[in-house]
């Protein structure tokens, strides 16, 4: 009885750093005794491995350091038995080396605390050979590593170009919760990665103590009503568009016919409104100015609160605030005016405060120098 | 301070200001003339002042703008015709997976006020509900609330309409199907237990008194109302739908009416009262996105 050719079974690329097993099958014949793997590059055909080893395994260890990463390989596989005689070559089988790609998280926050139930986790691929990541999937697990979603196996545009940057959001991460977060992924030449499976912490930075949405469980009638407490107002900035300072944390409206108006909103009876801010112009127009209007708004206002900045006529250091409200539907416009104590007048960078009340009708103002400036 | 023939007197640089008439609803506000950080305005007039500018919306809170590279003033980060619509969503507390329960488009919300119930939800179990803003196919932020259900009855319903049983429930004896083969071979002392199918579902019966609307607060019988009731019933349980049939102990199943619902009539009444009572096969999991939607009780696979 003779030997059978063998079948070597293709491997995926792999890192010439690393020791890598061929495995072969043999189908009938004599017993396997010895197996003889050679490697040749595919461009030149330059045998680069040619090693005869005893071993009944169908299997042949290549040691780590045996070739080179970045060249594209053909390998063969011959059988001997216990005489000697070698059976036929196998059919070739070609594999690429490449070093071990960077496969790692990009973006998760210190300590790994996330604030929010949601998070957009970025993991940055590359390779130094230049080999592509065809494909990828993240995969979330609970504090006991079970898992509770994935992203699915997601595929990489044949136009990427390295470093590849993915990413994929989970929603819905409950509060004060511990899970554990994993990429994994498959490069373009089958070699199967995966980032550490990096422990999270999700904690909301503000509890819900006030929540949009409103539950209420209608025990006789069996069903839970949802409903939204929704507050949708968006200002206005006249003549636009709004100008940003202070590393986009503040509205410049300085300039004479410049205002920030807010309407689609309602209030009815008292109120307190304040308004933080700096660098205010002294003695021009209204830093503040509340409108009552009637429902049918092509009528005339019902009334106007304007709050003011004034200069203390007895002492130049020194600043108020004032309110004037004109009552339009008393004859001759009835006007009531309140005044703030006077507090140090503030430099341009100082934090000023604008504080107003309204209790029935009658009216507080009150004028704060929060300091702050450099 | 009190007012007197419309002057105040306490003494004060204002003592004979008059003071306006109570005006009603502001519905403008204008800034201007500086650099604003944040603009606050709240119906809250029992607190002291504060320099601390707030942190959270509450429900006191009228508007809050931080002037943070937008104009924002209100408590959502979106506003109405920015988006498509809104997805309802759903869980059991401790579970990851939600189950999306409806989708209602923004031409059917009037401003921003959302109204939906959920009949499917199981007596006994705490949920989180989520309302998810769409724009553009893409959904956004989960705004999310918990809440415990507890219902007193026994409920059989569909995404639109509920009916309770109260007075005289019964379940009859339910079943747990599968199917088993046992081949009983020559030669062999013991059968072959023969399992292909992957069959598992219950199956059973209820049946209730049907009682005319209001009974239970003020005890009238009206029978006319009793006769329209059993017809509305008996109509739902045959409209060929799939159905949820749940109860106080925390029972649910995802089910179809199977059979020919029965009328059990009172003699001792006249006839006035009946049971009505049907057969059920359960289709799904109750809780299960697909059967769900399969089952035509949620409008999104996902």
């Amino acid at each position: 009885m003779a030997l059978t050719r063998p079948i070597l079974l293709n491997v995926n690329a792999f890192d010439a750093a690393n020791a890598q097993s061929f495995q072969f099958v043999v189908q009938g014949g004599d017993q396997v005794a010895a197996n003889r793997l050679i490697v040749q590059r595919q461009d030149t055909q330059q045998v680069v491995y040619n090693q005869k080893i005893q071993s009944f395994k169908f299997q042949h260890d290549l040691q780590a350091g045996t070739l080179t990463n970045g060249v594209y390989y053909q390998a063969t596989i011959t059988t001997y038995n216990a005489a000697g005689d070698a059976s036929n070559l196998s059919t070739p089988i070609q594999f690429y080396c490449y070093t071990t790609p960077s496969f790692a998280f990009n973006n998760l926050p210190a300590n790994n605390l996330i604030d929010n139930d949601s998070f957009d986790f970025g993991v940055t691929y590359n390779q130094s050979e230049g080999e592509l990541l065809n494909s990828y999937s993240f995969v979330l697990y609970d504090v006991q590593g079970v898992q509770l979603s994935t992203s699915g196996t997601q595929y990489v545009s044949a136009a990427a170009t390295l470093p590849i940057n993915i990413h994929y959001e989970f929603k819905g991460m409950a509060d004060s919760t511990v899970y554990y977060i994993q990429a994994q992924g498959v490069t373009a030449g089958g070699t199967t990665i995966q980032t550490t499976r990096e422990r999270i912490m999700v904690q909301y930075v503000q509890p819900a103590t006030f929540s949009v949405v409103t539950l209420s469980n209608n025990c006789e009638g069996g069903y839970i009503t949802i409903g939204s407490m929704f507050v949708s107002i968006t200002g206005e900035v006249s003549p636009g568009p709004p100008k940003y300072v202070d590393d986009n944390t503040a509205l410049d409206v300085r300039g004479d016919l410049d205002s920030a108006t807010f309407s689609g909103f309602t209030i009815s009876g008292d109120f307190t409104a304040s308004l933080w801010g700096r660098d205010f112009d002294i003695n021009e127009g209204d830093i503040i100015w509340l409108r009552f209007v009637p429902r049918d708004e092509t009528e005339q206002p019902l009334m106007d609160i304007q709050v003011g900045y004034r200069q203390d006529i007895d002492d130049a250091n020194k600043v108020y605030a004032d309110c004037w409200v004109t009552d339009f539907t008393r004859y001759h416009s009835l006007q009531y005016y309140i005044y703030s104590p006077s507090v140090a007048k503030p430099s341009s960078t100082d934090k000023m405060q604008f504080w107003l009340r309204r209790i029935g009708n009658l009216y507080t103002i009150e004028l704060h120098n929060l300091g702050g400036g450099s | 301070m009190f007012a007197f023939c419309g002057y105040n007197f306490c003494a004060d640089k204002n003592a004979l200001d008059s003071t306006p008439r109570e005006a009603k609803e502001v519905r403008r506000a204008a800034l201007s003339h500086g650099i604003l950080d944040h603009w606050h305005m709240t119906r809250d007039v029992a607190s002291a002042y504060s320099s601390n500018i707030p942190t959270v919306w509450d429900i006191m809170t009228v508007m809050d703008a931080n002037f943070n590279g937008n104009l924002n003033a209100g408590n959502v980060d979106f506003i109405l015709s920015s988006l498509d619509g809104f997805n309802i969503k759903r869980r059991k507390v401790g579970e990851f997976d939600w189950v999306n329960l409806a989708y209602i488009p923004v031409s059917e919300i009037g401003g921003l006020d959302i109204a939906y119930n959920d009949n499917l939800a199981q007596s006994g179990v705490e949920y989180e509900y989520a309302l998810v803003p769409v724009a553009g196919g893409v959904e956004g932020n989960y705004l999310s609330n918990t809440v415990g259900a507890e219902f007193d009855g026994v409920f059989i319903c569909d995404a639109d309409t509920v009916y309770r049983f109260y007075a005289g429930v019964e379940y009859g004896a339910s079943e747990k199907v599968q199917k088993i083969g046992v081949f009983e071979p020559y030669g062999r002392k013991y059968p072959v237990f023969v399992s292909n199918g992957a069959l598992n579902y219950e199956q059973g019966s209820f049946s209730g008194t049907v009682l005319a609307p209001g009974y239970l607060e003020h005890g009238k019988l009206d029978r006319l109302e009793m006769v329209k009731e059993r017809k509305v019933l008996l109509d739902f349980l045959t409209n060929k739908r799939a159905k949820i049939l749940k109860d106080w102990n925390g029972n649910i199943w995802l089910c179809c009416i199977v059979g020919n619902p029965s009328i059990d009539y009172n003699q001792a009444s006249g006839m006035g009262i009946a049971n009505v009572g049907a057969s059920y096969v359960e289709i799904g999991d109750a809780n299960n996105q697909t059967d769900l939607y399969n089952a035509g009780l949620v409008s999104e696979v996902q």
